[in-house]
């Protein structure tokens, strides 16, 4: 008997699902036609256009932009009808005339809700499924029709459904959303408005608050980092569609050695998380929707807090911002009175009670006031000083500004030692803004060190998948052991091996296309199969004289494997002692790299010389480092121009404004030595003037003539910069007399 | 059986229900009367399980009426509105009814279908009132529901459609021991198709018994008293008639007219002391006793007539 009942019940669920499917018949429709007008169109297009060009026949490129336009518009709003069927599906909560017939059927409220949620959810979602799987057959046809053996369709096929699937977890967020706003509203208006409020405002209000804590104290923190966090990805279409628009872009992946690692723990993290978001959101849909009364049914708003919710959260975000940016509070208050009185007026049919109104408003301005106030004193929430315990981070991208252009390794890390290094040199830079009493006692290792600036940035990404970004200048005596546990560590070997064999295949002349995001873990394989060789540049220790040259799978292989081992066996000592052979990319080769240089000799490949062709490039942007020419004898500093250190060298400055730039001047006067003399360093506003006083100084003129235009191993004094020339003062001759009689003269 | 105990039902602030108690025997034909905004709607809402009870207790065969799958398929209600079928063909909306309710009856259908002559393929947006409502009649009885819920049964029906409608319903009841709650407005038709009613007032049960003792229980007494001994007709007023529940008393020059509760022997027994010259005691129509009952609670047209 139970067993009969259950199964009556059972199929109660499934008629009700199948009864709403056909009531959303028109919907159905509608939706396929869009679904068949987006992606399968822009799949044909595209095969039109390769056909074309295969067959090198000419074409209108109007016409197919056109179609290209018409396709775009309804996959967008193929999209967007997920809100649509939302308030189709459920629209006997807003329309009091539906009401009885839905609720008098014999369905339990459970039934009801998850029948009518996934028959909506079918309606969105299978005519977008068949025009993915239909777009898919379009392109497979089309390539067996054009017969082109240049790229095999079917590589690109898991990565398509992949990337595919982000969109379609997207919409599945996008459509739970909208139902849950559907529940708690008594009118067609209210739901518009709040389908559409909800799905705004809940990534607004994250990044709103994120932006808040970053700018209350921005020490380290990035005012954009709240858009790569999970927590703002995760939760709203708006967030689906930053991570889709980033996954798409591989801006969010590139550089990283450990590319498909990466992607897969990123992508994988974001979809288990996204699917928990989306239970949320349905469980809270379903407890809305089970307390809610049948004769709610036209009621202003059936819980009348989320209307209260949605305002206030608007009012945090313009009073957070305008408050943060340190804009007008009038304005901003002004804002939002007007959005507040408005919606009060419609939500109440006219003026009753309106006084109510006035006094919800200044509360909500006053709780808005509040958490800024409370945010701003407590610096941010002391979000700042958070440092993650290295267990706890999963990998940790690295970026150490003013040596990009040299090393690139602005690399994912999941070696303890990098992270424990990471970590360490955060709370040592916390400490030190903590502390500022302390900071003189930092041992001056560079006496350069006023323009010894290195910006190290670092994203950790946390078991948790959430992610914590933070940015800090500092000396570079301080990122020396960081720098260290880096270059030494098995990862960067690999990462920078692997790097230099898929660059070399990227290299070459017919590399046309970028498969870097499709492709995933079979990057490397892939561009094996589609290339027989590989193009390699090398360039000489300064990197200026460049030569590419064209090798074999086999030996690049050789090659990248020979550097692996080098950098696996360098040491601090191979480090200190070896001066740079040359570059590969943008690899350094030091001359203790025997492996590599034997592979490069097996492979035919000569290492060029310092020419004397180049001599302007060699002494263009040019600059030496102490502490970086630990590592590399010859460094590239090439973002420094816009900031420098004094002696609170560990702040981010940056010449905003006039103030700001005159007050960091005095500071560098009292300095004993000068490293930068020039337009570049006095920057634009009296760029002409000093230009020309300096010019005319025979004290600076004969320094000039003592310069060099590049330099190894030594130290120099000072370095001259005038219009992008770097001219190096060594210690030698009357040099430093020369120097002090000018420096003397200019302060 | 459908049992109502100490329901209650509100409104935000409003009480449509205040705690009424009301028993409806299995294959009763039961009207519920009242004046609009009396509650009758919220009790067959309630009923249907469309609404859940504040208070107290909603149970057809003993079992809460809400949220109950095995309860709902055996209860059909049929609301006051037809708009919400606009969208449908008849043949749509049949099959739509179909799917929920597992004793539905294709041959019910056509045989109903066929007396009442409806398209099936015409959307109901096109249907007439009285079409819309015949097609959900019909639609009803063709789900064969043990309890049969008619909110406003026989609005915007023609009166031959009226007669094939009441037929329909007594047949159903006479064949499958169907049990109907009618609310309704006309109390002629809940007089000719109910053999219990319910009068609901302010949320509140005025009286539940069937129909035939309802109006055997009130009556309008016209009454001529003899001139006493001066010559002059005797000036009675409800107080000189104490044992009389009286619902209405007015005297017009020397013939009384008074409404009251109770037997008719009795009645006459009352009156009898003072030898009335004339007595009738004439039994009052469901729709005299509506007034009447209600015109006690305060419920009256006085007020507009005299203005």
């Amino acid at each position: 008997m139970t067993a009969a009942t259950s199964t009556t019940i059972d199929s109660f669920f499934g008629r009700r699902f199948k009864s709403k499917v056909a009531d959303n018949s028109k919907l159905t429709i509608t939706h396929s036609v869009l679904c068949i007008l987006g992606l399968p169109l822009l799949c044909a297009i595209a095969m039109i256009i390769t056909y074309m060009d295969v067959n090198k026949i000419k074409y209108e490129d109007n016409t197919l932009a056109l179609f290209a336009v018409i396709s775009v518009c309804a996959i967008v709003i193929s999209v967007l009808m997920g809100i649509i069927i939302a308030l189709s599906t459920f629209r006997y909560l807003y329309n009091k005339s539906l009401v009885d017939m839905n609720h008098s059927l014999p369905l339990t409220t459970q039934q009801r809700f998850f029948a009518d949620y996934l028959s909506g959810l079918s309606v969105y979602m299978i005519p977008m499924l068949c025009s993915v799987v239909l777009g898919l057959i379009i392109v497979g046809i089309g390539y067996m029709v054009i017969g082109t053996d240049e790229t095999n369709i079917f590589d690109f096929v898991p990565a398509a459904i992949k990337a595919g699937c982000i969109v379609l977890v997207g919409m599945i967020l996008l459509y739970t959303l909208s139902v849950m706003a559907v529940t708690f509203c008594g009118s067609l208006f209210e739901a518009v408005f709040s389908v559409f409020t909800l799905n705004a405002i809940i990534p607004g209000v994250i990044a709103c608050l994120g932006i808040a804590v970053s700018l209350a104290e921005p020490f380290g923190m990035s005012e954009d980092a709240i858009l790569s966090k999970n927590f703002f990805l995760c939760t709203s279409p708006i967030g689906a569609a930053v991570f889709a628009g980033t996954y798409f872009d591989g801006g969010y992946f590139s550089n990283i050695g450990s590319e498909s690692q990466y992607i897969s723990a990123m992508y994988i993290k974001w979809m288990v998380i996204t699917f928990i978001v989306i239970g949320l959101y349905l469980a809270a849909a379903f407890f809305l929707y089970k307390f809610r009364k049948a004769e709610d049914v036209s009621k202003p708003y059936v819980y009348p807090w989320f209307y209260y919710v949605f305002m206030f959260s608007a009012v945090l975000c313009v009073i957070s911002l305008f408050f943060m940016f340190e804009e007008s509070i009038a304005g901003a208050i002004l804002i939002c009175a007007i959005g507040w009185f408005i919606m009060e007026v419609i939500r109440r049919r006219g003026f009753k009670k309106f006084w109510t109104a006035g006094i919800s408003f200044a509360a909500s301005l006053a709780v808005a006031f509040g958490i800024c106030f409370l945010c701003k004193a407590s610096k941010g929430f002391g979000a700042y000083k958070y440092v993650p315990s290295a267990g706890n981070v999963e990998m940790a991208e690295l970026y150490i500004g003013g040596m990009s252009s040299v090393s690139s390794y602005d690399c994912a890390f999941k070696s303890k030692e990098v992270i424990e290094s990471i970590t360490a040199l955060q709370k040592e830079v916390i400490s030190l803004h903590e502390n500022p009493d302390t900071i003189k006692q930092i041992p001056a290792t560079d006496p350069n060190s006023l323009n010894d600036e290195v910006t190290v940035t670092v994203i950790y990404h946390l078991l948790s998948g959430s992610t914590v970004e933070r940015s800090y200048n500092m000396n570079s005596a301080m990122s020396t052991d960081l720098v260290e546990a880096v270059l030494l560590s098995d990862e960067y070997a690999q990462i920078k091996s692997r790097q230099m064999e898929t660059t070399a295949y990227y290299s070459n002349d017919d590399s046309s296309y970028n498969t870097t995001w499709l492709l995933g873990e079979s990057e490397l394989d892939y561009l094996k199969k589609h290339f027989d060789h590989a193009t390699v540049a090398i360039s000489d220790k300064c990197g200026i004289n460049v030569e590419t040259i064209k090798v074999s799978q086999e030996a690049i292989k050789a090659i990248s494997d020979a550097y692996y081992q080098d950098l696996s066996n360098m040491t601090v000592e191979s480090l200190e002692n070896s001066d740079t052979a040359c570059f590969i990319f943008e690899s350094f080769v030091l001359d203790s790299f025997t492996n590599t240089i034997n592979a490069l000799e097996n492979a035919g490949i000569t290492i060029p010389e310092i020419t004397d062709e180049y001599i302007q490039d060699y002494s263009a942007n040019r600059n030496y480092n102490r502490t970086f020419g630990y590592y590399y004898p010859v460094n590239y500093m090439t973002d420094l121009n816009y900031c420098f250190v004094d002696e609170n060298y560990y702040e981010h400055h940056q010449f905003t404004d006039a103030e700001n730039y005159e007050d960091h001047t005095k500071r560098m006067s009292k300095s004993e030595t000068i490293t930068f003399i020039g337009n570049d360093y006095y920057s634009t506003p009296n760029n002409s003037i000093n230009m020309n006083a300096y010019t005319s100084d025979p004290a600076f003129c004969e320094l000039l003539k003592n310069s060099r235009t590049m330099v190894f191993d030594d130290m120099p004094l000072a370095v001259i910069y005038i219009d992008g020339q770097r001219f190096f003062i060594m210690d030698e001759g009357n040099n430093k007399q020369l120097l002090d009689n000018i420096t003397g003269q200019m302060y | 059986m459908i049992e109502l105990k100490n329901t209650v039902k509100k409104f935000d602030d409003y009480t449509a229900l205040d705690g009424i108690d009301l028993t409806i025997e299995k294959g009763a034909s039961f009207g519920l009367l009242g004046s609009n905004g009396a509650g009758k709607s919220t009790i067959l809402r309630l009923l249907s399980g469309i609404y859940r009870a504040d208070g107290g207790q909603v149970l057809i065969d003993g079992k809460e009426a809400y949220d109950d799958v095995s309860i709902k398929q055996r209860v059909f209600f049929i609301n006051d509105e037809t708009i919400q079928f606009t969208g449908y063909t008849l043949k749509k909306l049949k099959d739509y009814y179909k799917l929920f309710y597992p004793n539905f009856s294709e041959e019910v259908f056509e045989n109903l279908r066929s007396k009442v002559k409806l398209p099936l393929d015409k959307k109901l947006s096109t249907f007439s009132k009285g079409m819309k409502r015949q097609a959900i009649v019909i639609i009803g009885l063709a789900c064969q529901p043990d309890y049969l819920l008619l909110d406003e049964a026989f609005d915007g029906l023609d009166p031959t459609m009226r007669i094939i409608v009441k037929k329909m319903l007594v047949d159903a009841m006479i064949d499958r021991q169907m049990t109907t709650i009618i609310s309704s407005h006309n109390l002629k038709e809940i007089n000719e198709v109910c053999d219990t009613a319910a009068l609901i007032h302010d949320g509140k049960v005025i009286f539940a018994r069937d129909i035939d003792s309802v109006k055997g229980s009130i009556h309008k007494i016209q009454v001529v008293f003899p001139k006493d001994d001066s010559g002059n007709t005797p000036e009675y007023t409800q107080a000189d008639f104490p044992d009389l529940e009286v619902l209405h008393f007015e005297r017009n020059q020397s013939i009384y007219y008074i409404i009251a509760k109770g037997d008719e022997d009795v009645i006459k027994a009352v009156f009898a002391p003072k030898r009335p010259m004339l007595l009738e005691v004439i039994p009052l129509t469901l729709e005299e006793i509506f007034i009447y009952e209600l015109e006690v609670l305060g419920y009256d047209s006085s007020d507009i007539n005299n203005d």
